[in-house]
């Protein structure tokens, strides 16, 4: 049930593509590069945020701030037998396995800091050099690809583990933090 | 009509959806958000009246030096020792504070009885302390574990996961007498599987970054990692250390602090005010609570008598808090440098050498000290005054002293590093920013002078190559070209100070 519902909302809305863009603002610590509403749901098929900063956004960034990747509202339904690995890419995932040893691996995902009394309403990644390289290859920015993969553990036979466990967001931001 | 429809049907699915992840069991509630880059939060407990630097020593330092080892090369009577101090833990009631469940406790707990330092690890507001929070957590656990084991040369192993991603066999052996056994975890965990290669990529790139914060923030992905991939028990805050896993995980983690430090650098640990002086409270062998602060556990071995066996590499760093200072100009090229298309070469020597010569006499000095893993000198290679006309559709390489006709490399010892030009840019949109400080590009040009053998007079036959290589698609370069005026290129010296 939880798996159909959750694959036809990321159907519906074109999983990343179609979600609300809000326009560039500044609150409290951060600035707002870039945020879009989009439901999504992990699954064993690496999943994919496209992000396209507007002028103005790409006018505000500042390669010697600090620019996170915030995802919001994370959900854990079932923990991985594994871990969540995000790279950035301007090249959509395809067919192949991503691999951690690659220049587009970022981090992988906290999930633990999330059981946390008081934790955050959403998980964060420091995605500062990526960004930053992509804006030196780059100008003007194109479409650029934040891939959530799941890698599992490698059993002693060589085989790997596969419940690749679900976990849902309703959206992500990228900011920069102000000092 | 038929969009209308298809929008409330959305709608009325895409609540439910959020509902029923707000609903389900295993759904892990999120309170209000504090601040945005960090993850792991500490909350200081009520403290006991604060030793000074001096009773504490007194009090703790009088010991000699232990040593943490790595848990795979511990004997069967080391291993022994660390299950009987559990053991014998475990026997306490929970109210103890020398308990292995009130110890665990203090990181935190579903036990409501609140009793002194509990749940005192991850709370809003202190993510700043995680490292320090660990490493006094860590220490007074081993001070009680070593007294329960009943053996003095106890400390507390390290699980180091960069080396052998696989469980100690001594921590998944099943046997019911077994206190290093935890059956709540993963079993491929159990069962010998290893950890994700992906987590030992994110701590080894965790460790070049700098400063403190860049880099404690970055080690929360593969920390957080390796608790929820070991899973039961270690995968939630409020019950991690209940499993010996635990220990093994942040032992490690203690020993990258160390690790990262001897990187050098320029890494250093925090000096602001906030972290030193904050206060948390845990508690001895004997059960009497103890408050520290974050200055008083920066230096490992003298200030809490332990050291790791090993790290990585070894590293030689003349100041772990040395920065470079005093830069003196060395040469200057007059002429503007155009690089318009895909590569430019230019050369000093048509230059005047005035100041290097006078450097060279009034410091009597003809070559660099790059010596050590830490160089004392630094070659400042400065780019003032850029102008960009074209932005190339990749980026600038900057090569020194690159033979003729040698294909350029990224790998090769003349490579000098990339010439920034999108902060060149925004220097130029927000010239008069005074945040932003310099309206110039550096590079390091140490290593490649070092690399290649040259003395301060060889600067005077210096030569710069440029060349502008395009994004990589679909395995092939794109070509691009730049058009790109730099008014001024320097040389100059700093030199290191402690």
């Amino acid at each position: 049930m939880w798996t159909v519902l959750a694959a036809f909302i990321i159907t519906f809305f074109g999983a990343c593509n179609t979600g609300r863009q809000t326009a560039n603002r500044t609150d409290g610590d951060t600035i707002l590069l870039y945020k879009k509403d989009t439901v999504l749901s992990t699954s064993t098929v690496p999943s994919v945020l496209t992000c396209q900063f507007s002028a103005n956004s790409q006018a505000q960034y500042d390669s010697r701030r600090t620019t996170l990747l915030l995802l919001d509202n994370p959900a854990v339904t079932t923990l991985p037998d594994g871990v969540y690995e995000v790279y950035i890419s301007f090249q959509p995932p395809g067919n192949k396995k991503l691999s951690s040893s690659q220049p587009d691996f970022v981090n992988v995902l906290d999930l633990y800091s999330l059981t946390a009394p008081g934790a955050k309403k959403w998980l964060t990644v420091d995605i500062s050099e990526h960004i930053k390289k992509l804006f030196l290859l780059k100008q003007p920015l194109p479409s650029m690809y934040i891939i959530v993969q799941f890698g599992g553990l490698t059993l002693p036979d060589g085989s790997s583990t596969t419940q690749a466990g679900k976990l849902g967001i309703t959206g992500f931001r990228i900011v920069q933090t102000k000092n | 009509m038929k969009k209308a429809t298809l929008l409330f049907t959305s709608m009325l699915v895409s609540i439910f959806l959020l509902v029923s992840f707000s609903i389900k069991k295993k759904t892990i509630s999120i309170v209000t958000p504090t601040d945005a880059a960090g993850i792991i939060n500490c909350l200081p407990a009520t403290a006991p009246p604060l030793m000074t630097v001096t009773a504490f020593q007194a009090e703790y330092g009088a010991s000699t030096i232990k040593v943490r080892k790595n848990i795979d090369v511990l004997s069967t009577t080391e291993i022994n020792a660390i299950k009987t101090g559990i053991t014998n833990m475990k026997a306490l009631p929970y109210t103890n504070p020398t308990s292995w469940e009130y110890q665990a406790a203090i990181h935190g707990t579903f036990l409501t009885d609140n009793l002194a330092s509990w749940n005192s690890c991850h709370k809003a507001g202190q993510a700043f302390f995680f490292l320090a929070w660990h490493r006094m957590y860590l220490y007074f656990f081993e001070r009680i574990l070593r007294a329960k084991s009943g053996r003095s040369s106890l400390t507390l192993p390290y699980w180091n996961y960069q080396i052998n991603p696989v469980l100690n066999a001594a921590y998944r052996n099943n046997s019911s007498s077994n206190p290093l056994y935890d059956a709540t975890r993963n079993p491929a965990i159990n069962e010998g599987g290893a950890l994700p290669a992906s987590i030992i990529t994110a701590f080894n790139t965790a460790l070049d970054f700098i400063p403190f914060y860049t880099f404690q923030s970055n080690l929360n992905g593969p920390h957080g990692s390796v608790h929820t991939t070991v899973n039961g028990n270690m995968a939630n805050v409020l019950t991690a250390a209940k499993d010996p896993v635990f220990w093994l995980h942040h032992s490690n983690i203690d020993r990258m602090w160390e690790e990262w430090l001897r990187k050098c650098n320029g890494r250093a640990s925090p000096i602001d005010t906030a972290w030193l002086n904050n206060t948390y409270t845990f508690f001895n062998e004997n059960g009497n609570a103890v408050s520290m602060t974050g200055s008083q556990v920066v230096k490992i071995s003298t200030q809490l008598n332990y050291k790791y066996d090993a790290f990585s590499s070894t590293y030689t760093c003349p100041s772990a808090r040395g920065s470079y200072v005093n830069k003196q100009l060395l040469m200057r090229k007059a002429s503007a440098v155009v690089l318009n298309g895909q590569t430019e070469r230019t050369n000093f020597v048509q230059e005047k050498s005035d100041q290097l010569e006078s450097f060279i006499k009034t410091n009597k000095k003809t070559k660099f000290n790059f010596a050590g893993d830490i160089a004392l000198d630094q070659l400042v290679l400065t780019f003032d005054g850029i102008k960009i006309d074209q932005m190339p559709q990749g980026v600038v390489e900057v090569y020194l002293n690159q033979p003729a006709g040698k294909v350029p490399s990224s790998e090769s010892k003349y490579f000098v590093g990339l010439l920034d030009l999108f902060s060149a840019q925004h220097q130029l949109i927000h010239a008069l920013r005074p945040m932003q400080g310099k309206d110039d590009v550096e590079l390091d040009a140490s290593k490649v002078a070092k690399n290649l053998g040259l003395t301060l007079e060889d600067l005077k036959n210096a030569e710069l190559s440029f060349f502008v290589r395009g994004a990589t698609l679909n395995g092939k370069e794109v070509k691009t070209e730049a058009r790109v005026t730099i008014l001024h290129i320097l040389f100059s010296m700093a030199q290191l100070k402690n």
